[in-house]
């Protein structure tokens, strides 16, 4: 691959991405127990730069006076592992799924895409709401159920790109020279689908990110008091009018979030579009 | 040009007459095809809400209440039915439900399905003028997002940027704290009044404008090469003529059926919008029964938006194939 | 009389505007009144941007730098879009290479014709049903009436050509100019289209320009041919003496490399080398390196030699054909 200096658009976003992990997981621990537990003396006390707040609350506490920093931060735990891990799950499943039907076609391949079909067609949310209110909600839970909410586009992409490769010329010849199907899906097709299913595995973070908060905001993710940006934002909304800072840092951090996986996914996607093309010309002899 | 010339031109011109009955029988192929798909999707939907209801939870327990006696348990178990097999009290919920029979709110005492069906009406007002906003500004967007200058694309393509990673509920809070809140413009909660259902529609044709923008600007990219629209500025078109008759109308299918296969997406955003404001439609409703544990609500209130996301995809895909010539005429 | 087309020193670049990349160097044309102009090369000579460009067609990013075109006497460029849309359709009609993608897959071609007589004469486009049955019927579309309510998709190629050339027409314009008009067509059909042309041309006293790579194309329609080459005119004259006496050696190359059945067993004099795409063009004589007949004076640019009633760009015009033909064989083998 062709080196020109720092791409920033690649390593921005993903550098703002590993900064809120590392924040997110290492800054609570930095900020001590005592920075979340509740303290009704302290409610609704405003960040750092308005007048009323209190020392060593930098960005506010909310109505149970626990520390917004804290908070928002925990909150990212839920958020990040859940739309992370789920991302994750439904890449995995997807790139699975995808090969048996793209490269071994027939009924597999005819199964596996009516499903997808079908499972478009259902409004997720919905499903989710209904499975959440029956199974309950902690985070192994929602990273089962948002992997089903993910799984749909990855399978295709990978689908597509197995379905393609397979028809080359050179992975043809190499099978009827007697190469094995594992071998060929290892050495021809899997290089060419790991990258773009990374792309897909980006703005997939993006997306679940979303629904997990819009699950944890209808009080149906995970149960009070575990924070999650979803549920902060959910009680902060009835403050709306004198903290608006309780909803404040947790909307803005899954904006960056989501702003920065579709970003990463945007630049990842414009690298191996060159990265695909050099992989095609080694493998053609 | 001779008499000759013209009677020898090009033997595949003309259709051939039996175009007309093949035609008819592939379309009603399609429109089996077609059942059998919607079908299929709505015995997916009900099967994993049967056993996600029945797996777990006791409505029996929810409904006797807290100090029931077990032989009052047993009893209201039995009313319900809960007391028999797992699959044969599957095949009784399929029955049900061909029957149409969802049994009563738990709390209301009225039919499931008739307060899911009440509910309704209003969730389609919020989702037809969603559509009609998303339309009426995504289109312009569109267009600016691919012929504008190099500013306007800049401001245009970044302000979709963002309006695509900013959650539904995330904007709705914002709305309410601005025009509510601080200017005092609009109701913030409520329903029933046109006011209210501003901030809503707003809410949730935001994601649905950038994601229309964005198609149409892609469509017009592809149809831009395109010698039609060279051709139609050689008649003596002008450019704005040019787009909106000739450049437009080719991209409007593919933006049309993206909006199609949208629903599923707007309809999971009108839950969240309507329980933040307060609006009386059927997420709210399913939301409440869930927090109520009222499943024949529940299940009323899945199966109907089920139904309803699966009519509107069957619908809109016949609507736009026969709204399309090259599909609607196409011969074999 | 004015000319139905006249390009004057015309100079066309695209991309980048501080490193652009030049497709066409100093063009001058004329087509006169009633007469058949033949712009002949290989593709990437820029035979299609020269005309595109002239009518304000060549698409986003292609823009004139340089020179004037007038199309009956009024200048094009530089005007202003209206000016433009009544000359497009109105003084000129066009006619593209690919019959399908140049007609709108969701109108019906009744109405796309129609169009074309509206935008120029007013009116609804239903009023003018009567002149597209007519147009249709005059470049010998079989039952017009029913065809007009026709989809594209529903028409062979030909035919599509033909409702193409009849849009073209449909105000009656001075000039009509054909972009590679026959290329996308099956052989058999080309023969046909190329009668419609000649009619609505030679039978109605139109001007024409066509742009094409065929010299029997030319050979049958054209009165003048100009040969492009890298951007600019080589040789230009008219079709009879050109192709007897050719004095540019590009020209010559061309005509020898065309298949023609009655020049028995004479091989087929193939051309050394490849055309150069625009933004390597050498300097000088752009066919210096190709050339059986080059020397180093071709190395600076050729000066233009008028003939007959001709004129060719080079340093040794009409250099003979025995010496052409043999050097290329060689260079071939």
């Amino acid at each position: 691959m062709r080196r020109r200096g720092i791409d920033l658009r690649l390593w921005v976003p993903l550098g703002v991405l590993v900064l809120t992990i590392v924040a997110c997981f290492v800054g609570p621990m930095l900020l001590g127990p005592e920075a979340g537990q509740q303290a009704l003396g302290e409610r609704l006390a405003p960040p750092a730069w308005l007048p009323g707040a209190i020392d060593g609350r930098p960005l506010g506490t909310d109505a149970f006076g626990r520390d917004m920093l804290t908070r928002t931060l925990e909150g990212g735990q839920v958020s990040l592992q859940v739309g992370f891990g789920a991302a994750t799950g439904a890449v995995l499943v997807g790139m699975v799924l995808g090969l048996v039907a793209g490269y071994w076609g027939g009924w597999c391949d005819r199964v596996i895409m009516a499903g997808a079909d079908i499972w478009l067609a259902f409004p997720f949310l919905v499903i989710a709401l209904a499975a959440v209110a029956v199974v309950g909600s902690d985070i192994p839970v929602l990273i089962v159920l948002l992997t089903l909410g993910g799984w749909v586009l990855p399978t295709r992409v990978t689908r597509t790109i197995a379905l393609r490769v397979r028809s080359e010329d050179y992975v043809v010849a190499a099978a009827g020279a007697g190469a094995s199907d594992l071998y060929l899906v290892r050495r021809h097709v899997l290089p060419q689908v790991l990258p773009a299913n990374l792309v897909v595995w980006s703005f997939t973070v993006g997306a679940l990110v979303v629904i997990e908060g819009a699950l944890s905001f209808l009080g149906l993710g995970v149960k009070p008091p575990t924070a999650s940006w979803g549920n902060i934002i959910a009680d902060g909304t009835p403050y709306l009018q004198t903290a608006w800072w309780i909803v404040a840092w947790p909307a803005l951090m899954i904006v960056v979030t989501v702003i920065c996986a579709n970003a990463l996914g945007n630049a990842l996607r414009g690298r191996w579009n060159a990265g695909a093309d050099v992989i095609d010309k080694e493998v053609v002899p | 040009m001779t008499e000759g010339v013209v009677a020898s031109v090009d033997p595949g011109a003309t259709a051939p007459p039996s175009a007309g009955r093949g035609r008819r029988g592939r379309r009603a192929r399609r429109l089996g095809a077609m059942t059998v798909r919607l079908l299929l999707t709505l015995l997916g939907l009900l099967t994993l809400l049967f056993f996600l209801v029945r797996l777990s939870g006791d409505p029996a327990g929810v409904l006797a209440g807290p100090s029931a006696t077990p032989q009052q348990l047993e009893a209201v178990r039995a009313g319900l039915g809960l007391d028999e097999p797992l699959l044969a009290q599957y095949a009784a919920f399929l029955g049900d439900v061909v029957r149409l029979d969802f049994g009563t709110s738990v709390f209301s005492g009225e039919s499931a399905l008739g307060t899911a069906l009440g509910a309704l009406p209003a969730t389609l007002v919020l989702l037809v003028t969603t559509m009609l906003v998303s339309v009426a500004v995504g289109i312009p967007c569109g267009v600016l997002l691919d012929r504008g200058g190099r500013v306007t694309r800049a401001v245009v393509g970044t302000s979709m940027t963002l309006a695509q990673a900013v959650p539904t509920f995330v904007l709705g809070i914002l709305l309410i704290y601005l025009f509510a809140v601080r200017l005092g413009w609009l109701p913030a909660f409520g329903s029933g009044t046109a006011a209210t259902l501003v901030m809503p529609t707003l809410a949730l044709a935001t994601f649905a404008i950038a994601r229309t923008a964005r198609m149409v600007a892609a469509e017009l990219e592809q149809v831009e090469d395109q010698d039609f629209l060279r051709t139609a500025a050689a008649k003596g078109a002008s450019t704005r003529r040019v787009l909106w008759r000739h450049a437009l109308p080719n991209a409007f299918p593919a933006v049309a059926a993206a909006l199609v296969v949208e629903i599923s997406y707007l309809i999971s955003g009108a839950v969240v919008v309507e329980v933040l404001f307060a609006y009386d439609g059927i997420g709210k409703e399913l939301v409440d029964a869930i927090f109520a544990r009222d499943y024949p609500v529940v299940q009323a209130c899945v199966f109907v938006i089920g139904v309803f996301v699966v009519v509107v995809n069957v619908v809109g895909d016949g609507l736009l194939r026969a709204l399309d010539p090259r599909i609607a005429r196409a011969r074999a | 009389m004015t000319a139905a087309l006249e390009i004057d020193d015309l100079w066309v670049e695209a991309g980048d505007p501080d490193d652009p990349l030049v497709l066409v160097r100093g063009v001058s044309l004329t087509v006169a009144a009633a007469s058949v102009v033949g712009l002949v090369g290989e593709s990437g000579s820029g035979k299609t941007v020269t005309c595109m460009a002239s009518l304000g067609l060549a698409g986003r990013g292609v823009r004139i730098t340089g020179g004037s075109v007038r199309a009956q006497g009024i200048e094009l460029v530089g005007a202003d879009e209206r000016t433009l849309m009544r000359v497009r359709g109105g003084v000129v009609g066009t006619v593209f290479q690919d019959p399908l993608s140049s007609l709108n897959p969701l109108q019906r071609i009744g109405d796309q014709i129609a169009e074309a007589v509206m935008l120029h004469h007013g009116g609804r486009r239903r009023s003018h049903h009567a002149r597209v049955v007519e147009l249709l019927a005059k470049v010998g579309v079989p039952a017009p009436e029913q065809r007009a309510r026709a989809y594209p998709h529903e028409l062979s190629g030909g035919l599509r050509q033909r409702v193409a050339i009849a849009m073209a027409l449909a105000n009656d314009p001075a000039l009509l100019v054909a972009d590679e008009p026959t290329t996308a067509l099956d052989v058999t059909v080309q023969a046909q289209v190329l009668d419609v042309i000649r009619s609505a041309t030679r039978d109605e006293a139109r001007s024409a320009l066509i742009v094409t790579h065929d010299l029997g194309l030319v050979a049958e329609v054209a009165d003048r041919v100009a040969v492009m080459y890298a951007g600019q005119i080589v040789e230009e004259g008219p079709v009879a003496s050109v192709f007897q006496d050719p004095q540019h050696p590009y020209t010559r190359g061309l005509l020898a490399s065309r298949p023609v059945l009655a020049a028995g067993r004479r091989r087929l004099g193939a051309m050394v080398g490849r055309p150069p795409l625009p933004g390597s063009w050498p300097a000088g004589c752009a066919f210096a390196p190709r050339c059986p007949v080059a020397t180093g004076a071709c190395g600076e640019a050729p000066p233009i030699r008028t003939s007959d009633q001709g004129w060719s760009r080079c340093w040794h015009p009409g250099s003979g054909e025995t010496t052409a033909t043999s050097r290329a064989e060689e260079g071939a083998a």
